[in-house]
């Protein structure tokens, strides 16, 4: 108690220095003009329409897409978009996917990785190892070739065709992949511990290099590109389900009082015009 | 969204309806039935379109050819391979010598060209038609899309 009353005293007794060490702060809220009954209801008002605006939003996502006057089987509206983008290059010709999401304000915003059926780019990954199980796991994965210590020698060899994007290595062939790295190193092909391509854990070098597309919610909206214009129907619409079932299984993780709406769908090229479809 | 006034709508909405969805009829239909475009094109297996990126010097038919009735065309005829080549040209002798062709590859091997230099669009179209034996899409199969036939669909559903 006592040093409560020394410690205030010294605290009154403190005389500033100068003027610069010494600041007197206000705390009181700066007097504003009562609000005029125009303003009020002005303000009224457009929260009436936002809420009005939402209101609609939510009622026009819940009705079925094929409710909607642009909707069209996605065969139909492929022929549209294949016909809008004649003649463009095929890197600029991509389908893209646009899913109106409509959440409550302060849910953290969705997010999320597709992986397609049929990637946009194509990947070819060889998977290097001594032990059976996991040479099977590679080749399930989606690895292209699968090898061992055999095969390294056929490489020294010069008789495999080296077309591979990204080579893989589990650990216990590391040693004997240094006779072929005057081969593979100059085309960096080269497993390295460092690069992340020397591990014992091939799933996840696998999934993550084979390509996911990731996605993210922004302004209401998630939109990514799902395919070349160029794939086959059958093609297109498989990786348009993939989509579908990442949006909705990343809708299904994010927690919220109320339900997330997943809305209209638009398909759409780069030249395009844009079309509703069943998601 | 705010209504435009007409005399400040940009060139690209020009005789479209206001309507949001009206305007996206009118373009969808656009590409299924551009005038004098609807045709099928079976003795053709190749249409090869080479020209300029820049209008000058008589390149603007070949680029409206494309940008319009090569559209249409795609659309009946989603097999045929077409195959559109527009030429970077940086000189102005390099753009005078670049050609402006439509080259008509038939079934049979056998090939025809038409010169599109200062050329109108139309008249490139009718000329593709002459050459090729086109046969014109019946008009029950060219889909068009109205408002009427939305309420119609709606009303089957």
């Amino acid at each position: 108690m006592s040093l409560i009353k020394s410690l205030t005293c010294k605290a009154i007794n403190f005389t500033p220095q100068s003027s610069i060490t010494f600041r007197s702060f206000s705390i009181t809220s700066i007097q504003q003009a009562p609000k005029t009954k125009k303003e009020q209801d002005a303000k009224k008002l457009s929260e009436k329409r936002i809420a009005r605006k939402d209101a609609q939003r939510k009622a026009l996502a819940k009705k079925p897409a094929s409710s909607s006057p642009l909707f069209m089987e996605i065969p139909q509206a492929l022929r549209y978009l294949r016909a809008a983008e004649v003649g463009r290059p095929l890197n600029e010709a991509v389908l893209n996917i646009r899913t109106t999401v409509l959440s409550e304000r302060g849910v953290a915003p969705l997010s999320g990785a597709v992986r397609f059926p049929k990637p946009l780019k194509e990947t070819r990954i060889c998977v290097l190892s001594n032990d059976e199980l996991k040479r099977k796991e590679a080749l399930e994965l989606g690895a292209v070739t699968v090898g061992d210590s055999k095969f390294i020698d056929e490489i020294q060899n010069g008789n495999v065709d080296l077309n591979f994007d990204k080579i893989i290595a589990t650990t216990d062939i590391e040693t004997s992949l240094r006779k072929v790295a005057r081969i593979l190193g100059p085309r960096g092909l080269m497993p390295n511990a460092k690069k992340g391509t020397v591990t014992n854990d091939i799933k996840e070098v696998i999934s993550e290099s084979l390509g996911t597309q990731p996605f993210r919610q922004k302004n209401s909206c998630v939109a990514l590109t799902v395919a070349k214009c160029n794939f086959t129907d059958e093609d297109i619409v498989k990786n348009i389900m993939a989509t579908s079932k990442a949006v909705r299984d990343s809708v299904a993780s994010i927690k919220s009082k109320k339900p997330i709406l997943v809305g209209e769908t638009v398909l759409s090229t780069t030249h395009g015009p844009g079309i509703v479809i069943n998601f | 969204m705010p209504r435009i006034p007409n005399n400040m709508r940009p060139l690209f909405l020009k005789g479209l309806p206001s309507s949001r969805v009206l305007k996206q009829y009118a373009n969808l239909n656009d590409i299924a039935n551009f005038q004098n475009s609807a045709y099928k094109f079976p003795k053709v297996s190749k249409l090869e379109l080479t020209f300029k990126k820049m209008n000058a010097y008589g390149h603007m038919g070949a680029r409206q050819f494309w940008k319009y009735n090569l559209r249409t065309i795609t659309f009946h005829n989603p097999q045929l391979n077409i195959d559109v080549k527009r030429v970077d040209c940086e000189t102005k002798e390099e753009q005078l010598a670049c050609p402006s062709v439509l080259t008509v590859h038939f079934q049979n091997g056998s090939k025809k060209t038409i010169d599109c230099k200062n050329v109108h669009s139309s008249e490139i179209m009718n000329q593709l038609i002459e050459i090729s034996d086109a046969i014109r899409v019946p008009k029950e199969e060219i889909p068009i899309l109205t408002q009427e036939g939305h309420e119609e669909r709606l009303a089957k559903a």
